[in-house]
């Protein structure tokens, strides 16, 4: 009987899923998954998936990070600076940076044991500042070649190759599993011999440096890094792995599939609203409401975990 | 169908008929009936799963029963929250905490009934502190200030201002849930008396326990429960150990669970060593725990027993002194710990051993992954035959191994706790109170398990706050006192527990 409870609360985000695709092919008389658009949808699922499906490394530990987005913007920055001097250099530049972030993000919060909603938040603003400084012309333009680096076949390459090394990671070795200990009970992990604070460093350098090749990915599409590069990135990484039904706390239940279906769901849910020609401000207000309404759907409130 | 008996005796208080109540498949009462008397203290006894918690919650209004009728004093009584129940008369103290730490005592005697202090819109903090030492003084305690915040009491305290609360209004049954593990000495005798008390003026206590002499020595009639049924309910005079133990487990135990011999030799080689180790709880401690020995660690709650277990397996430095392992290598962290084979099984269950949400599976297999893993991948078969080979070591009941560790008995739980460890093949193991909470069974079970680890060399450190364990099991026991080690006695027959608990208190 518990086993076929468990397994209908398992496939609700798969439903959701479906619903999504049914209702924006529906509205939309199929333009959304019409020839014209899928570039542009497969664009959209890459970012979202690939970022959620890192950001589980450390959602599984119940941390958020709300940084990742400003870092996107950083690393592409830091990368168009570096493209100037050789377009090569805009590949290393952009993963060091989010690298960087990410690795102080994670000394932060565990070595300092600053909670990482704060930390994360106060380096957004940080970041923030940093890349306005070096975009104070309005933006920074690359060499008209990289854009020929671009290509579907490139995204779906990439996507493919994180994806499975994510889920690899993520369900079959120990790091996965630490993190989802971490998630259920710090003090048992600290008790079971595993190095707590390696664990969380590690997750923040994994979000760190995939939003900096994220920031590399977003010059070679649009020839230029601006302040609005990256925008959404983190919330839209959040509300995805949500609605893939991972829990806001983390912990055991917490699986890659809640990267994959949450990724799928949010890309179509987040172009759909564009082809269907909804305002870009109503838009932000949707994903708002649905941030809230899936939280307050799944947030399991006898987990007195507080959102870290 | 039980048809409702028309005249009530007179001296009855408390009754309840064919009470159910299940949660998703597990039954956890199947058509308990209970009678409790006018001045009766009446023991409910059963192991862990056996449904006393949930008859007694029920019985308080916590939660609901599914079907069954209950009645007070001859009427038929349904309760809709635990106010209104307390209001009927009945009060419960909880077996976990039933307080708030972050108000005062006062606020916590009170909760509920500020009103009775309010003075134009505010609360009068004058009279409500002493309503609350009243309160207090009426079950005999006197140091604890009413306007301490109840977070900075001990267990104990907190436990004894929640009896204060709950005496307050005068309960017809005073329902009691396994209250008096967590009572020294001191804290028992109050406990005692409040029941006297209550049997005194014709009201009726419900005393719930593990501990079965506990319950012979002060219940007047005792009821057992197993697996949510009722099996028997015994007279004073009918009370004996066997009988008892032998109706909870639904078979005959023998007497003696305990090792039977006294040969207390152990190796000279040494496992763990502390040299004059002080910190916030400790004051010079100096020890040696051998291969092929159990040394067992006792004292009262706060004498700093727990803390040496902490400290030997890394999780804290001491502020003085060393912690190291036979071949002088300081243990520093678990990691170092749990590399120089060493395994801790902690006091707290679901705090610090287990991950609740998580399944057997992922609990077990949590301090074994270098040893599962090919390469850097640890495939899930692996995974299940390593968790069903010690989860069958261990007999542990369920239905696989996937099963989620909160839907498991205590016992149960610590079979886990201990599975993930056995599992590692460690050499010196640090069991923190290994048989806190769990029925005799499983205790059984864990104490061949310690004399086991013995026979085959290992190194046992067993910290308790049982007595008759400690005598029971240990080759050495040290007692501890305010952070001193004041007591070594040798495994022997003589030993008693009058002779030990001298040195504790």
């Amino acid at each position: 009987m518990d086993r076929i409870k468990l397994n209908v609360k398992d496939y609700v985000p798969y439903a959701g899923l479906i619903l999504l695709v049914v209702f924006f092919t529906l509205v939309t008389s199929g333009d959304i998954f019409g020839e014209r658009n899928l570039s542009t949808l497969i664009n959209e699922a890459f970012m979202i998936a690939i970022s959620s499906s890192v950001l589980i490394f450390i959602m599984s530990q119940g941390f958020l990070d709300l940084s990742s987005g400003a870092v996107v913007a950083l690393s592409a920055a830091v990368g168009a600076y570096a493209a100037a001097v050789n377009p090569w250099l805009a590949i290393p530049a952009s993963v060091l940076v989010g690298l960087a972030v990410g690795f102080a993000n994670g000394i932060a919060v565990a070595k300092f044991k600053v909670p990482p909603f704060i930390v994360t938040l106060a380096m957004r603003f940080l970041i923030m500042g940093v890349t306005t400084q070096l975009l104070a012309d309005g933006g920074k333009r690359v060499p008209f070649k990289m854009l020929n680096w671009n290509s579907t076949g490139l995204r779906v390459v990439t996507i493919v190759v994180l994806l499975a090394a994510g889920y690899i990671v993520f369900e079959y070795t120990k790091l996965g599993k630490m993190c989802r200990a971490v998630g259920a009970n710090e003090v048992m992990a600290r008790q079971s011999g595993i190095n707590v604070g390696c664990i969380k460093i590690t997750g923040f350098i994994i979000v760190g440096a995939v939003a900096g090749l994220m920031g590399f990915y977003s010059i070679i599409r649009t020839g230029a890094a601006t302040t609005q590069t990256g925008l959404n990135y983190e919330f839209n990484a959040m509300i995805a792995l949500l609605l893939g039904g991972m829990p806001i706390t983390g912990g055991p239940s917490s699986r890659f599939r809640n990267a994959v279906v949450g990724g799928l769901s949010m890309a179509i849910l987040s172009n759909g609203m564009s082809v269907w020609g909804v305002n870009i401000d109503i838009q932000q207000a949707i994903r708002g409401i649905i941030f809230i309404l899936v939280i307050a759907v799944t947030f399991n409130r006898k987990n007195i975990a507080v959102i870290k | 169908m039980k048809a409702q008996r028309g005249v009530f005796m007179q001296n009855i208080l408390f009754k309840c008929e064919g009470m159910y109540k299940s949660f998703g498949p597990t039954k956890a009462l199947d058509n308990v009936d209970l009678i409790v008397k006018r001045g009766e203290i009446h023991g409910l006894i059963g192991e862990n799963g056996s449904g006393k918690s949930t008859l007694s919650s029920i019985i308080a209004a916590v939660q609901k029963s599914d079907s069954g009728k209950m009645y007070l004093k001859g009427k038929e009584f349904t309760a809709g929250s635990v106010l209104e129940a307390s209001l009927n008369g009945i009060c419960m103290i909880v077996q976990e905490q039933g307080t708030f730490p972050s108000v005062t005592v006062a606020a916590n005697v009170f909760v509920g009934k500020e009103s009775l202090f309010l003075r134009n819109g505010l609360m009068d903090l004058k009279k409500l502190n002493s309503e609350t030492s009243i309160a207090l003084e009426a079950i005999g305690i006197k140091n604890i200030n009413p306007k301490a915040a109840l977070g900075s009491l001990s267990f104990e305290e907190r436990k004894l201002v929640e009896l204060a609360r709950a005496m307050y209004v005068k309960p017809k049954l005073l329902i009691i849930d396994e209250t008096s593990n967590a009572l020294s000495i001191r804290g028992r005798e109050i406990l005692y008396n409040v029941m006297q008390r209550m049997r005194e003026r014709g009201n009726s206590v419900l005393f719930i326990s593990h501990d079965i002499d506990e319950v012979m020595e002060i219940c007047d009639k005792l009821t057992v429960l197993r697996d949510g049924h009722h099996i028997k309910s015994l007279n004073k005079k009918e009370f004996d150990t066997n009988t008892i133990r032998g109706l909870m487990v639904g078979r005959t135990v023998s007497e003696n669970y305990y090792r039977s011999d006294y040969d207390s030799s152990h190796q000279d080689r040494v496992a763990v060593r502390l040299n004059n180790v002080s910190d916030k709880m400790l004051n010079n401690i100096s020890l040696e725990l051998h291969y092929a020995e159990i040394l067992g660690l006792g004292g009262l709650a706060d004498c700093g027993m727990h803390r040496v277990g902490q400290l030997a397996f890394g999780l804290y430095s001491p502020d003085r002194g060393t912690v190291e392992l036979g071949n002088n290598k300081i243990i520093a962290s678990p990691r170092i710990a749990m590399d120089n084979k060493m395994a801790y099984i902690p006091k707290d269950r679901d705090r610090e051993a287990l991950m609740t949400t998580a399944s057997i599976k992922d609990n077990i297999c949590i301090t074994s992954y270098d040893k599962l893993k090919k390469g850097i991948f640890i495939s899930r078969k692996d995974e299940k035959e390593f968790a069903g080979k010690w989860s069958e070591v261990l007999s542990i009941k369920m239905s696989g191994v996937e099963q989620p560790i909160m839907q498991l008995s205590g016992g149960n739980k610590q079979k886990v706790s201990v599975a993930k460890w056995l599992g590692t093949d460690a050499d010196i193991y640090i069991f923190d109170c290994p048989t806190r909470g769990i029925d005799i069974g499983v205790k059984a079970a864990i104490y061949k398990l310690l004399y086991d680890l013995k026979k085959r060399g290992k190194a046992v450190l067993m910290i308790s706050e049982e007595l008759p364990e400690l005598i029971g099991m240990s080759d050495r026991v040290l007692i501890l006192k305010d952070g001193v080690i004041t007591g070594e006695f040798e495994r022997s027959s003589d030993l008693t527990e009058h002779t030990v608990i001298q040195y504790m208190i």
